[in-house]
């Protein structure tokens, strides 16, 4: 093999390679089903579609890298957006009010990071079962506060409509919100303390204390982010739909989490990348647009997230084992393959 | 006499659901009748079984979430074969049975062939299998239509047993709860699968087939899933796209409420039957308080948090008193090689 051709499949094989070439492998596809994908209206309801959950998996990547998880996203985003509905629905559609309604539902947001945090930081609880227990609780509390009933906001304007339905360059502000949340992720991950302390307190917590790094603070801190920004995403949602209800976000952690897996996120914690994140939402965005443009029933949708995922996770897993040198167990099992070539010198 | 920390644990989930009960007993009048008592064990059994057979993989230090997906397609596949006239009910249950085995063999399969982590396999086979039921729904002009089953042996799985009130999924989750704990606790598949759970690299270094007991674990919850998903049908004379939904999570926090603990090594079949009972009876009584959802999800993850306190608190001083007894067990003994003096 030529240095050259060693050089390519090197890039082809690293991780950003094979991610390339998934995205390019399925637009083309894509490009010989159906044209319209192209179609810059299309561009961007898949970008406004993958933004919610994009918002929240920017969050929930700094929870799963510290080793834990948050299945209540749905639910604090619930209860965000429904906040943020009735404080404005109370009052007046004035910048003001705005403001305090925004910053009264981070406020929420943050109390229920900070519970989830204390649960697991300071009680030693599973996260799995916590959160799934506050999921049930948050839900209840959001259908105890609106009485089950829909509140749709009538008179949208000013600040409260351009939260989820303005524009910057054509360019819807949810997208942008994503963006924004994914770049300071990425920054704060990669070139801050604080983020690569979050890398070592999820690669090993024990050994993270030994050196001097508080692993209980950061997981409160992880959690309070996953949960400020499910908040956000379900103030966009609100602001978006112009109503609230308390199953506006329901089963969001399953997408999310399909962004993270795809994305190479491991959820045992300390390894992930927002880059891998972005491009696990993408490719989920796609695919959902890709089964409403082919026409397949909406039925099926789930199915076929499913084999999508388990497809992902098995490159994912297979490439990393090939790499630490852990497949070659086939050519015991298949012995032929050990066989010498013919003519070959013995020994 | 001294009891075991198991024990102990044991006896304090039963005290909480004897506790639990009595405490409904006394604030509605309608909780010790012998119709809400049935309805109870009847609720309790569905999502029971489902937890008796999740219980081996979390045991086994692993999680199964797709006993949504496995119930939604044992209910399909029965309820197709169930509208057939004619068609014979045992050929239905070993249908089903074998449906649901067979998804818990292709979860043990990406677990252990592939090496994928339990979490996301279960939760995306969840999809895929709930997918496959949607392969089999009933179409009307395209559309998604019910059809009632018909076949009169099948629907007798789901009534009471002629003569009582007693259901007959109550009896046979009693009955199941009971073949599980021994096997849990008195075969050797059942120590292995503990073992597993404990500390699965000492496990395969002495020599267990891990990646058999998982295995045999997943295709076991599956089993169950399927037992579940028949029944449910039988129930209801019809089955639904949303049957079993969310049942994954529910069972896993069923166990874990019952104290068969995320991580693997504690707890058996007696914690998961309890923690299905403690959660129905909570539902059951706070629907008798007041119908309104809203409290009922409140009270559920309270509760549900509530349990996890609790024993996660319990094992931490378990563990602290075990290391405290080592220590003075330690200084209480001479010195490895001393002399004892005499005199």
């Amino acid at each position: 093999m030529n240095a050259e051709k060693g050089k390519f499949l090197k890039a082809a094989g690293s991780i950003w390679g094979q991610r390339v070439t998934i995205l390019v492998a399925v637009i083309v596809v894509m490009a010989i089903v159906q044209p319209r994908f192209f179609s810059s209206g299309n561009m961007l309801s898949i970008l406004l579609a993958i933004a919610f959950y994009g918002v929240i998996a920017s969050g929930m990547l700094f929870v799963v890298l510290i080793g834990g998880i948050d299945l209540a996203v749905g639910s604090e985003a619930a209860l965000g957006g429904t906040i943020f509905t009735m404080y404005v629905l109370a009052h007046d559609m004035s910048a003001g009010t705005f403001f305090t309604a925004f910053l009264l539902a981070i406020l929420v947001a943050i109390l229920v990071g900070l519970l989830h945090g204390f649960f697991d930081a300071y009680l030693g609880m599973p996260s799995f079962v916590v959160t799934l227990a506050t999921q049930y609780a948050l839900y209840g509390l959001t259908q105890y506060i609106t009485k089950m009933n829909y509140l749709p906001v009538l008179n949208a304007s000013g600040l409260f409509y351009q939260l989820g339905n303005g524009k910057l360059f054509g360019i819807p502000s949810p997208v942008i919100w994503f963006v924004i949340l994914a770049v300071i992720a990425a920054f704060v991950l990669k070139k801050t303390p604080y983020g690569r302390r979050i890398y070592a307190v999820g690669g090993n917590p024990h050994a993270a204390e030994l050196v001097g790094v508080s692993s209980k603070f950061h997981k409160m801190t992880a959690y309070i982010i996953c949960a400020v920004t499910a908040s956000i995403a379900g103030m966009l949602l609100v602001s978006m739909n112009m109503v609230s209800s308390y199953k506006m976000a329901a089963g969001y952690e399953g997408p999310v989490l399909m962004a993270l897996v795809i994305g190479a996120v491991n959820l045992m914690g300390g390894e992930g990348s927002m880059g891998g994140v972005f491009f696990g939402a993408l490719l989920v965005g796609i695919i959902n647009n890709m089964l409403i443009l082919i026409g397949i029933d909406t039925d099926y949708k789930e199915f076929v997230q499913g084999c999508i995922i388990i497809l992902a996770v098995a490159i994912n897993v297979y490439t990393s084992r090939k790499s630490q040198g852990l497949v070659d167990q086939k050519r015991r099992r298949m012995p032929w393959l050990n066989r010498p070539k013919r003519g070959a010198p013995d020994g | 006499m001294v009891l075991k920390p198991k024990t102990i644990r044991k006896l304090i989930t039963i005290g909480l659901v004897i506790a639990m009960a009595l405490l409904f007993g006394m604030s509605t009048e309608s909780f010790f009748t012998v119709r809400n008592i049935t309805m109870i064990f009847r609720d309790a059994s569905y999502v029971g079984i489902i937890a008796l057979g999740v219980s081996f993989v979390v045991i086994g230090g692993g999680i199964d979430l797709s006993a949504n997906g496995i119930v939604c397609f044992v209910g399909m596949a029965c309820a197709r074969l169930g509208v057939l006239a004619g068609f014979p009910a045992p050929v239905i249950v070993i249908v089903g049975l074998l449906a649901g085995a067979l998804c818990g063999y292709l979860n043990g399969l990406a677990v252990t062939r592939l090496h994928l982590s339990e979490f996301i396999t279960t939760l995306a086979s969840g999809y895929i299998f709930a997918g496959f039921a949607v392969f089999l729904v009933f179409r009307e002009n395209g559309n998604v239509a019910s059809a009632a089953v018909t076949n009169k042996a099948f629907l007798a799985l789901g009534g009471h047993i002629p003569h009582t009130y007693i259901y007959i999924s109550s009896v046979v989750w009693v009955l199941l709860a009971i073949v599980v704990y021994i096997i849990q606790t008195k075969t050797k598949f059942g120590l292995h699968t503990v073992a597993l759970g404990s500390n699965p690299k000492s496990t395969m270094m002495s020599g267990v087939d891990i990646d058999f007991l998982k295995l045999i674990g997943f295709v076991l919850a599956g089993l169950f899933c399927g037992i579940a998903g028949i029944f449910q049908v039988a129930y209801q004379s019809a089955s639904t796209l949303t049957l079993g939904d969310s049942m994954g999570f529910q069972a896993v926090a069923v166990c874990a409420v019952g104290g068969v603990v995320l991580g693997g090594g504690k707890g058996d079949a007696m914690g998961a039957f309890l923690g299905a009972l403690f959660m129905v009876i909570l539902l059951n009584g706070l629907y008798k308080i007041s119908p309104s959802p809203s409290i009922q999800f409140i009270f559920q993850g309270l509760i549900i948090l509530v349990a996890i306190f609790f024993d996660t608190w319990f094992n931490r001083m378990m563990e602290k008193k075990l290391f405290s007894d080592a220590v003075r067990k330690r200084k209480n003994q001479t010195p490895l090689g001393a002399v004892k003096a005499e005199g």
